[in-house]
C-alpha cells in the first residue's frame, strides 16, 4: 500500500513551488512583448521617450526575470527524488520537451536577456530591437515546450506502453507536439501572461497618473498597455474556451467536475453559473443554470451530451475491470517474456491498465479487490468538485472583468481621455493581483482537475511518488517553503522601491552621468 | 548600465539564491541519494501477483 503522507506532501511540494514559479513567469511573457511594442515604437518614431519605457519597464522586467531564474529548475530536482516512478515511466516523453525548453527557448531567452540590458549603447537601435524581439520569442517559445510537456500528462498521445522497460516511450514526436491539447494550453496561458504584463503597465502608470509623476510617460503606457490588454483578454477568453473545448473532447470528467455535471442531461447540456456542489449527496443544489450554454462550449453542437460524472464512473468501473485483465498478463509477462497470448493482452489493453492500478490504493493484491473496492477506485476518478466548480468560475469572472476594464480604457484612451478618468486609474491601480489570482485559479482548474491521474488515465498520482521517508520530504518542503519566502520578500522589496523612483529618479542612483538626451521627454 | 546600484543588488540575490538552491539541491535531492528505478523496479512497485495466474 502507497504511504499516502509521502504522496501528500510531494504534491504539496511540487505544487508550491510550481505555483510559486508561476508568479513570475505570466509577467516575463507578457512584459517582454510589451517592451518590444515600445522599442518598435521608438526605432519608428525616433522620440527619446518610448525608449526611456522600454529601458523602465526593462528594468521591473529584469527584477522580475532575475528573481524567478532558475525558481523552476527545483522541479527538475523533484522529478528525480520525490517522482522516480514517474520519471521513469514517463521520462522518455516528458523530458524530451524539458530539455528543448532548455536547450533552445531558455538559451535564447537567456542571451537576449544579457544583449537586451548591456546593449543599448552597444548596438545599433535596430539591432536592439531585433534582440528585444528575440526576447520576447525566447520567452514564449520557452513556454511552449513547457506546455507541450503538460500538455502531454493532460491527453498522453503519440506514446505507447513497453512492458519490457516499463514505461511509456514515444513513438510520434509530431503527435506530441502537435497535441491539440497542448496547443490549445499554449496560447491560452501565453494570452494569460499577455493580460498580466498589460495589468502590470496600466497599474504602475496608473499610480504615476494619481500622483501627478511622470505624466507623459504613463499616458503612454496607459496607451499601449489598453489596447495590449484589450486584445489579450479577448484572446484569453477564446481561447480558454478552445481550450475547454479540447478537454470536453480528451479529458470528460475534469469538464463534468468543473461544471458539477453530477447527470447526462439530454442535450444540448446546460451550464451551471452558480450552485453549491454537495460532493457527499453528489448533487448541486441552488443550482441556476443557463439552458444550451455548456452543450455549445463542451461539444460546439446541440446533439452531442455532456457525459455526467455518474456516467463516467460507470464507464471507469468497467476500464477497471478491463485493466485487471492486463494488470494480470503483465505479471504473467515480466516472469514469461516469451508468453504472447500475455503480451497480446498487454499490447491490446495497456491503455486500461492505469485504471486497474487505482485500486492499489484500497489493497496491494488488487486481482482480489472486492466489487466495493472496485466502486470506491471507480469514484476515485472524480476530481475535487466544488474547489474545481469555484476556482473556474472566480478565474473566468475576474477574465470577464478584465475584458470590461482593458475596453473601457481602450474607449477612453481613443478619446484621449484615460489618464484623467480618476476613478479608473484608482481601479487599475488596485487590480494589480488579479492576474496572478486569475493565473493561478488557472493552474488549480489544469493540475487539480487531472487528479487522481499524473498522466490522465494512465498513471494513478500515487503511484508515481518515490519510496522515500516522509520526513525527507517534509523537511524539503520546509526549506523550500523559508527558501522562496526570503526570495519574495527580496522580489517585493526591489520591485516596490524601483516602482516608487520611477522612471525620473531610478537613473538617479546610477555612479554613470546622465545624458541630456537620455531624460524622459514630458 | 554596469554602474547602477540595482545591478549590484540583483547579482548579490542571484548568487545567493544560487547558492541556495545547491545547497538544496546537496542536502535533499542528490543523485546519490535517489531511489534507483528500473525496469524490474518498476514491476515490484506495481505488481504483486502470483506468475501462475491464467492469462483471461
Amino acid at each position: 500500500m502507497t504511504d499516502m503522507t509521502v504522496v501528500d506532501l510531494s504534491r504539496a511540494q511540487f505544487a508550491l513551488t510550481a505555483m510559486y514559479h508561476f508568479l513570475f513567469v505570466p509577467l516575463t511573457l507578457g512584459l517582454s512583448v510589451l517592451l518590444a511594442i515600445m522599442e518598435s515604437v521608438y526605432v519608428m518614431t525616433g522620440r527619446p521617450i518610448w525608449r526611456e519605457m522600454t529601458k523602465f519597464w526593462g528594468l521591473l522586467f529584469g527584477i522580475n526575470f532575475a528573481m524567478g531564474v532558475a525558481t523552476g529548475i527545483t522541479m527538475e530536482f523533484q522529478f528525480g527524488m520525490n517522482w522516480a516512478y514517474y520519471s521513469h515511466y514517463v521520462g522518455d516523453i516528458f523530458g524530451a520537451p524539458l530539455a528543448i525548453e532548455g536547450l533552445m527557448a531558455f538559451f535564447l531567452e537567456a542571451t537576449f536577456v544579457g544583449l537586451f540590458f548591456f546593449g543599448w549603447e552597444r548596438l545599433t537601435k535596430v539591432q536592439h530591437l531585433a534582440v528585444t524581439w528575440l526576447l520576447a520569442l525566447g520567452s514564449n517559445l520557452s513556454a511552449l515546450w513547457i506546455l507541450v510537456a503538460n500538455g502531454w500528462m493532460q491527453n498522453p498521445v503519440g506514446a505507447v506502453f513497453n512492458a519490457e522497460t516499463m514505461r511509456m516511450e514515444i513513438v510520434s514526436f509530431m503527435d506530441l507536439f502537435f497535441n491539440p491539447v497542448a496547443q490549445s494550453k499554449f496560447v491560452h496561458t501565453v494570452s494569460a501572461g499577455y493580460v498580466t504584463g498589460a495589468m502590470f503597465v496600466m497599474s504602475i502608470s496608473a499610480y504615476y497618473v494619481l500622483r501627478h509623476r511622470n505624466v507623459a510617460f504613463a499616458r503612454r503606457s496607459l496607451t499601449v498597455a489598453a489596447s495590449f490588454g484589450l486584445a489579450s483578454a479577448l484572446s484569453v477568453v477564446v481561447l480558454g474556451d478552445e481550450s475547454g473545448y479540447t478537454a470536453g473532447e480528451n479529458q470528460n470528467m475534469k469538464i463534468a467536475a468543473i461544471e458539477a455535471v453530477w447527470e447526462t442531461e439530454d442535450p444540448p447540456a446546460s451550464f451551471t453559473v452558480f450552485g453549491l456542489p454537495d460532493i457527499e449527496q453528489r448533487k448541486t443544489h441552488y443550482a441556476i443554470e443557463v439552458p444550451w450554454l455548456l452543450g455549445i462550449i463542451a461539444t460546439r453542437s446541440l446533439d452531442k451530451p455532456v457525459p455526467g460524472i455518474f456516467q463516467m464512473v460507470e464507464e471507469n468501473r468497467e476500464r477497471i475491470a478491463r485493466g485487471l485483465d492486463v494488470y494480470k498478463a503483465l505479471a504473467i509477462l515480466r516472469a514469461d517474456r516469451t508468453n504472447a497470448a500475455a503480451r497480446a493482452v498487454v499490447e491490446s489493453g495497456w491503455r486500461d491498465l492505469g485504471f486497474a492500478l487505482l485500486l492499489k490504493r484500497h489493497r496491494a493484491d488488487i486481482e482480489n479487490a472486492s466489487a466495493t473496492e472496485i466502486e470506491s477506485a471507480a469514484w476515485d476518478t472524480v476530481p475535487d468538485v466544488a474547489s474545481l466548480f469555484w476556482s473556474f468560475r472566480v478565474m473566468v469572472g475576474i477574465g470577464l472583468l478584465f475584458i470590461a476594464m482593458f475596453a473601457l480604457a481602450f474607449y477612453l484612451s481613443a478619446k484621449r481621455r484615460l489618464h484623467d478618468t480618476r476613478w479608473l486609474m484608482h481601479v487599475f491601480m488596485w487590480s494589480l493581483p488579479l492576474p496572478w489570482i486569475a493565473a493561478q485559479l488557472g493552474w488549480i482548474v489544469a493540475e487539480y482537475g487531472r487528479q487522481p491521474w499524473a498522466i490522465d488515465g494512465i498513471l494513478p498520482t500515487f503511484l508515481a511518488v518515490s519510496d522515500v521517508p516522509a520526513s525527507n520530504v517534509m523537511l524539503s518542503l520546509g526549506a523550500f517553503i523559508l527558501f522562496y519566502s526570503a526570495l519574495a520578500v527580496v522580489d517585493a522589496y526591489l520591485m516596490v522601491k524601483y516602482t516608487r523612483l520611477g522612471p525620473d529618479n531610478y537613473r538617479d542612483q546610477a555612479a554613470a552621468p546622465k545624458s541630456a538626451a537620455a531624460r524622459p521627454a514630458e | 548600465m554596469f554602474a547602477h546600484p540595482l545591478v549590484r543588488k540583483i547579482s548579490i540575490a542571484v548568487a545567493i539564491k544560487l547558492i541556495a538552491i545547491v545547497i538544496l539541491f546537496l542536502a535533499f535531492f542528490a543523485p546519490a541519494d535517489r531511489p534507483t528505478m528500473d525496469a524490474d523496479a518498476a514491476a515490484r512497485a506495481i505488481l504483486s501477483l502470483p506468475i501462475e495466474e491464467p492469462v483471461p
